[in-house]
């Protein structure tokens, strides 16, 4: 068979039907499709690496500030302060007479009457 | 209805072996009522304060009938006397107390339990009764009222009598005394004050008072600095002219000796503000002189 000429051959590049791709090229070559929330695990990106050492270095000086960094104060009540004080009560009076009284004194025991009896002083004398 | 409220302890001038506490009440028809109070057997009057220091005693005077009482921390226990003249002599009838301690105190007190209640009792003017009022725990002491029952006329303090020139006092002239009980009595513009009035007697020998619409007087025997000189002390009386008005305050016993007379210097207290329930009546009251010129 005699060689063909470029001429013949571009009639037959022109002629050529070139088959469909096989229905499981796309599988084989990018491996079976997965949804968005699973391909999110496993998704990478390209950083620079003057970049991440950057970031690297920041994220350390964050770190250290934060360990560094006092802890908040807690506001302590002041210690109780006792304070001894003696006071003097006045009663309030409408009319004529105001005491002043120590109030320290505990409440006594007297013991009322049982009955009034009343002893009658002449005015002028003395009861004995 | 008029309140007092009894001495507690007077100065050592004024105490004698005993005394306890002292007021007095006045009717609507002018009878006064006065307490003496006393623990017997007398104990010293530096331990009166421990002896006998958580008991208080009051008087209250109505139209009819003065209210006696006392109380502690938890307790009160009192009577009412009234006083009605039968010729010429004057009944005095003992009566259940009818005092409300949370009006008159301001705290809910318990009644003690209520005493058997004697017959109306006659006496004459000037009489004094004796009664028993509590017991010591050990029963070896007793709380005594000695009641007095005057006419206005005795009870009222007389004027003073002497007509000697005041001179400067002097501490060489001895002690100071104003003495409240069984009466003193105001008189402004040569008229006797008969509305309320109020007293309080803090230690001291300096004297004050307050008539509503004016500055507080200050009334010192002794000179200083911004008082000026007003007045006379003479016997048992006060009497000075200030504001266009003139004054006198007569106590029941000699002021700084019988038969004497003082220069009396005054200063005008503008700062002073009676309590809520006293701007109606006239206010007046000792203490010392240094207390009162910082208020």
């Amino acid at each position: 068979m005699e060689p063909l000429d470029d001429r013949e051959l571009d009639g037959m590049l022109r002629e050529w039907n070139v088959p469909g791709a096989p229905s499981g090229l796309r599988a084989a070559v990018f491996g079976t499709p997965r949804p968005w929330w699973s391909r999110f695990w496993t998704l990478s990106i390209r950083v620079p690496l003057p970049v991440a050492c950057a970031l690297v270095l920041v994220l350390a000086a964050v770190a250290f500030a934060a360990w560094r960094r006092p802890a908040p104060a807690v506001l302590k009540p002041a210690p109780a302060q006792v304070i001894v004080e003696t006071r003097t009560v006045e009663v309030p009076v409408v009319k004529e007479r105001v005491v002043y009284r120590d109030r320290r004194q505990p409440s006594t025991a007297w013991k009322p009457v049982a009955e009034l009896r009343p002893r009658i002083i002449r005015s002028g004398q003395h009861e004995n | 209805m008029k309140t007092s409220i009894l001495f507690l302890l007077a100065s050592a001038a004024l105490a004698q072996p005993g005394f306890f506490m002292s007021g007095g009440g006045d009717l609507k028809s002018g009878i006064v009522v006065h307490f003496r109070t006393m623990i017997e057997p007398p104990v010293k009057v530096a331990d009166m304060k421990a002896f006998a220091g958580g008991l208080s005693g009051g008087v209250s005077d109505g139209d009819d009938a003065v209210r006696r009482y006392m109380w502690d921390d938890s307790i009160y226990f009192g009577y009412d006397i009234a006083v009605t003249r039968v010729a010429g002599s004057y009944s005095v009838t003992f009566l259940p107390s009818t005092i409300s301690p949370q009006r008159m105190l301001g705290k809910a007190l318990t009644p003690a339990p209520q005493p058997k209640f004697p017959a109306p009792q006659l006496v004459q003017d000037g009489d004094t009764i004796a009664l028993d009022l509590f017991i010591s725990p050990d029963g070896k002491h007793k709380i005594v009222d000695y009641i007095q029952i005057l006419s206005p006329q005795k009870a009222a303090p007389p004027p003073p009598m002497t007509t000697s020139t005041p001179r400067d006092f002097s501490i060489d002239d001895g002690p100071v005394r104003f003495a409240i009980e069984p009466k003193m009595t105001y008189w402004i513009d040569g008229r006797e004050f008969t509305g309320p009035s109020g007293f309080t007697g803090k230690p001291g020998a300096t004297f004050w008072i307050w008539v509503p619409g004016g500055p507080r007087y200050v009334l010192s025997l002794a000179p200083a600095p911004g008082f000026e000189k007003v007045g006379a002390v003479r016997d048992n009386a006060i009497a000075f002219s200030a504001d266009g008005h003139s004054y006198e305050i007569r106590f029941s016993g000699p002021i700084a000796g019988a038969g004497a007379a003082f220069n009396l210097y005054l200063l005008r207290d503008t700062a002073y503000i009676p309590k809520p329930e006293q701007l109606n009546e006239i206010v007046s009251g000792t203490d010392r002189l240094d207390k009162l010129i910082a208020h």
